[in-house]
Parts: C-alpha cells; sequence; structure tokens
C-alpha cells in the first residue's frame, strides 16, 4: 500500500514539475495518439498517471483488482515528419480477494516507436495527416515476480517476458475550433516463458471542440477543449503451454468523456474510459473503468 | 534630509519588481527598457513582412514559430492570426527574411509556408 501511494505522489510530483516547464505543444487525444507532428530537433514529454479499476466479478469469488500507474512518454523529432517514441511504465497492481491481497509494483514494458506523416494537407487554420507508425514492447517487466503463496497470477505480473511488435496508422484532422483524431493498432503478442498472451487489436477515435474562448483573438493563448472518445480494445486468449485459457480475452467498448486544459506552454488533461460494452472470456474480471490524468510538454 | 529605511527600499523594490505583471506591458520599467533598445529598427524604418502559413490550428502552433522568427536577428516584432493563417512580422531592414528561409524553417516545423508580401510600415 505504501509502495502505491508513493508511486502515485512520485508521478503526481512528476506531472506537477513537468507543467511547470516551459515549451510549446499541440492538443491531441487523451488515451491514443494524434498524427500531429513533433518539431524538428524538439522533444515532447508526457507523464500521464492511469488508474484501472475492476471489481466486477463473474466468478463470484469477490476479486478486486487494483493497477495504478505512471507513464511517462518522451518523444523526438528526427525530421519534420519523422517522430521517435519511448514509453517507460512504472506499475502497481494489487489484487484483492477475501483470503487476503497479492500486489506487484516496478517497471513494466518498455514500448519504443516511430511514426512517420505520410501525408499531409495543409490549409489556413487546418490540416489533414496521416501517420502510421510501428514499434516494439519489450521485456523490460519482471514476469516471474513471487510473494509468499508463490508465482503471482498472469494479469498482476508487470512483464510479458516476450518482444512484442505492434503497428498501426492515425489520421488527423484539425481545425481551429476542433479536431478529429482515428486510429487503429495491432499488437502481436509472442510465447516469453511457455505463455502466449493474445494478440490486441486496438481502434480509437476522440473528438476535441473548443469550448473556451468563443472567438480566437490576439491575445487568445489558451484553450479549454471538451473531449469525447471512444476505445475498442480486442483481445486474444492467452495460451499457456499450448493450452488455451477460456478466462482470458475478450472485447471492450469504451466511452470517454474528458477536459483538456490547453495553455500556451503546457497541456493538462483528465479524462474516464468507462466500459460500456464487455465481453470477456469466462471468469475475467469486468473493467470498472479507467481514468487518465496528464501533463505534456514540448522543449 | 530624511533616510530612506529599509521598509521604503522594499516598497519600492516591490513596486518595480512587479509592475510588469500590474501594469500594461508598454508601461512597465523593463519593456520600457526594451523598447528603447529595440526601437532603432523602427526608426531606421523597418519592414512588415505578412507570411501566410497554413497548417497552424492552435495558439501553441503559433507559438513555436513564433519564437523560431522572433530568434531571427532584426525581428522586433510577430504576431499570429490563426483563422486566416497570416503571421506578421516586424523586423530591420537588415534581418535575413527570405522567402526560401521562411520555407525551410516552416517546414522545420511541420507547417507549409505558402507565401510572403512585405510593406514599409510597422
Amino acid at each position: 500500500m505504501i509502495t502505491s501511494w508513493k508511486n502515485q505522489v512520485l508521478a503526481a510530483f512528476s506531472a506537477v514539475l513537468i507543467g511547470l516547464l516551459a515549451g510549446e505543444v499541440v492538443a491531441a487525444p487523451i488515451s491514443s495518439n494524434t498524427a500531429l507532428a513533433i518539431s524538428q530537433d524538439e522533444w515532447l514529454v508526457r507523464e500521464q498517471v492511469i488508474v484501472v479499476r475492476a471489481s466486477d466479478d463473474p466468478s463470484g469469488l469477490g476479486r478486486e483488482f487494483t493497477a495504478t500507474t505512471s507513464v511517462s512518454v518522451a518523444g523526438y523529432g528526427l525530421s519534420p515528419k519523422l517522430a521517435l517514441f519511448g514509453i517507460l511504465p512504472l506499475a502497481h497492481k494489487e489484487l484483492k480477494t477475501p483470503a487476503g491481497k497479492r500486489e506487484a509494483s516496478g517497471l513494466g514494458d518498455i514500448r519504443l516507436f516511430a511514426r512517420y506523416t505520410l501525408f499531409q494537407n495543409d490549409g489556413a487554420g487546418q490540416t489533414f495527416r496521416i501517420a502510421p507508425f510501428a514499434g516494439v514492447e519489450l521485456p523490460t517487466g519482471k514476469h516471474n515476480d513471487r510473494d509468499t503463496l508463490g508465482l503471482l497470477p498472469a494479469p498482476l505480473q508487470l512483464g510479458s517476458n516476450s518482444w512484442d511488435p505492434f503497428a498501426g496508422v492515425v489520421m488527423t484532422y484539425a481545425t481551429t475550433g476542433w479536431q478529429v483524431d482515428t486510429s487503429v493498432s495491432y499488437q502481436n503478442n509472442r510465447k516469453g516463458g511457455g505463455v502466449e498472451r493474445g494478440d490486441v487489436f486496438k481502434a480509437d477515435a476522440s473528438v476535441q471542440v473548443r469550448l473556451w474562448p468563443g472567438e480566437l483573438t490576439a491575445s487568445t493563448n489558451s484553450f479549454l477543449f471538451g473531449v469525447l472518445e471512444v476505445n475498442l480494445v480486442h483481445e486474444e486468449k492467452t495460451r499457456l503451454n499450448g493450452i488455451t485459457n477460456q478466462n482470458s480475452g475478450g472485447t471492450t467498448l469504451f466511452i470517454a468523456p474528458g477536459l483538456q486544459y490547453a495553455a500556451k506552454s503546457w497541456i493538462a488533461e483528465a479524462l474516464v474510459q468507462i466500459p460500456v460494452v464487455q465481453n470477456l472470456g469466462g471468469t475475467r474480471l469486468q473493467k470498472d473503468y479507467i481514468a487518465r490524468a496528464s501533463v505534456r510538454f514540448n522543449f | 534630509m530624511k533616510k530612506i529605511g529599509p521598509f521604503t527600499l522594499t516598497a519600492v523594490a516591490a513596486v518595480l519588481l512587479g509592475a510588469p505583471s500590474i501594469l500594461p506591458t508598454t508601461w512597465s520599467p523593463f519593456e520600457l527598457a526594451r523598447n528603447m533598445i529595440v526601437s532603432p529598427a523602427h526608426a531606421a524604418g523597418s519592414t512588415v513582412y505578412n507570411m501566410r502559413v497554413d497548417g497552424m490550428t492552435c495558439p501553441f502552433c503559433a507559438a513555436t514559430s513564433e519564437k523560431a522568427l522572433k530568434a531571427i536577428p532584426g525581428v522586433t516584432s510577430v504576431s499570429t492570426n490563426l483563422k486566416k493563417g497570416v503571421i506578421t512580422v516586424c523586423a530591420a531592414p537588415s534581418a535575413e527574411l527570405t522567402s526560401s528561409k521562411m520555407k525551410n524553417m516552416f517546414a522545420k516545423k511541420g507547417f507549409t509556408f505558402r507565401s510572403m508580401s512585405s510593406g514599409k510600415t510597422c
């Protein structure tokens, strides 16, 4: 528990610290990606805290799962079209049952990827861009963590012990009043230590509408956006030593309202993903919500 | 003659330091001093440039462009009309603001430089 609070306080502190540093940033989805570029030779840093809560237990065992993750993202504009990203997650996961609590904390699997602006059509106060991206999830998180009861169950492990490639494409249409981002991605999860997590397909859409100010003037230097996102996640079933785990995989559809305050040099944002459809395998725990809060800046 | 006490000194310092955030920017002592340094460009006859730049959709896009323009020697002021996609730049005649240089600079920012016109008054 102490570790959990320590992680959360550290994450919040990092977020505030990062928010104090100045730079220029652009509006973007909160739970997914954008095709808007990072300027050449500029850095983008984002610190996001994600809380996942799942307590609807079809097995009737009264399980409750909570994961708090501090996700640090760094992006660099290698050219106006090509950007490189690194994502470093620090997580605390815990599973409570009437019999007790099991938990794990530490570094998760780091993700590295590149995004290239393939198509760009700019107009006065508007832009349309298409950017494919591809990368790999590295086996940096612990995959065989144990506690006094023995090996922790797979959902509590922080890593996969496999090199998992992923790829996708994101499209963005932005004007001075609103922005739409849509993306699809596929992650091929490979076998690691006898366990092969199912592949993951994701489809995301995000609409950001400027709520304030109503009119743009020469002195306008901050926007307040209302954000509405829809996220579809489909996971294939996990296989353990060639045997399919029926209590895994499934499809979840989230609807996610949020707010984004974009000042001239930084962005602060928050969003809650609420599951509206959950068709999960077997007795897999159903999610209550995923909450995200983040700050980001360029320098 | 009456002595100036530490309280008076503190009050004067507070007014001087606080002035930039209280007064209109052109009234602040820092801004006045800055204008005294910058104004020779105006005195010598500055040039106004109107640049049409596409792809900017938010104040942050404008800010990154303005920062790059302000870094060019001789540029004295920059403002952006986001809706029209026009950046207005005031600069000394010595400032190097050529179309090819601007095209390259905005391309690095991720935007599209379309055209530029210039006039004699800022």
